[in-house]
């Protein structure tokens, strides 16, 4: 079955249940980006935060999710995103990816998502963007 | 390994190209990187004004695939430099690191575009904080 987006389709999926402060050591482990922001307690209330907050990047990780289980990893092009708010421990992020444009040449697809995070109070934690190349007689999930 | 756990992705295999973001963490590959606890490169980055460095946009280009077991080289080099009024008073400053991923073959593979703000020493508010 072809099943090729259409302009206006929207999923969305829970890409994190509950960021802990243990998955923020675990991502500063991972990526090696230690800043005392994302690992020191103490030192992130100094600096007038709530608590430390969640690399932006593991953000970005958690978010591309909804586009590679749809369309692959290996069919992304670009993929961009701005980081609008902090993303802190407890918070449950859900992301919805909107089809922008579908545009065909040949049996290339090329197609634009606009991406939006939000956490459980519904305020954006990441605006995106990605573009995917996909055969027009491939089979989506 | 340690980065699929983080985020949740399947474990690594030759036959799936590497997670979106992965290549991000090329940091790990510097031999002089957290040794005696100093960063480098981007996260080496110092705030001059007094504020907070953060993480405003990330953007990333995909070229050829990349896999498990492919040898990466990284060039990188500042880009443009902005500021910007802030809400709050003072001024954020914008700056932008480019990256470019060629594999062991020579080619391309991804090219990454940072930016990072900095916040007024003053202007601790959560609202107009990006991550």
């Amino acid at each position: 079955m072809n099943v090729l987006p259409e302009v206006g389709q929207v999923r969305s999926m829970v890409v994190c249940a509950e960021v802990t402060r243990t998955q923020i050591v675990q991502y500063a482990g991972a990526s090696g980006d230690f800043s005392p922001l994302h690992t020191d307690e103490p030192a992130a209330r100094a600096a007038g935060n709530a608590s430390i907050m969640a690399h932006g990047m593991m953000t970005m990780a958690l978010s591309s999710q909804i586009v590679t289980s749809w369309f692959g990893a290996d069919s992304l092009r670009t993929f961009g995103v701005r980081f609008t708010a902090p993303v802190w421990p407890g918070d449950r992020l859900t992301t919805t990816a909107t089809i922008a444009a579908v545009d065909t040449h040949g049996s290339c697809v090329r197609v634009r998502i606009t991406l939006k995070t939000t956490n459980d109070d519904g305020l954006p934690v990441l605006h995106g963007d990605a573009v995917v190349t996909v055969d027009s007689n491939s089979k989506l999930k | 390994m340690a980065f699929a756990r983080a985020v949740g992705e399947p474990m690594p295999s030759p036959e799936r190209v590497v997670p979106p973001t992965f290549t991000a963490t090329s940091i790990q590959h510097d031999p002089e990187h957290m040794r005696g606890m100093r960063p480098t490169g981007a996260l080496a980055v110092a705030p001059v004004g007094g504020g907070e460095l953060l993480h405003a946009e990330q953007h990333f280009e995909y070229l050829l695939p990349v896999h498990l077991g492919d040898v990466l080289d990284v060039t990188e080099e500042y880009g443009r430099r902005w500021t910007k009024n802030s809400k709050r008073g003072g001024k954020l400053l914008f700056t932008e690191l480019v990256k470019e991923l060629r594999n062991q073959h020579g080619a391309v593979v991804v090219r990454s575009r940072m930016v990072l703000v900095e916040t007024p020493p003053t202007s601790a508010s959560v609202d107009e904080r990006p991550a």
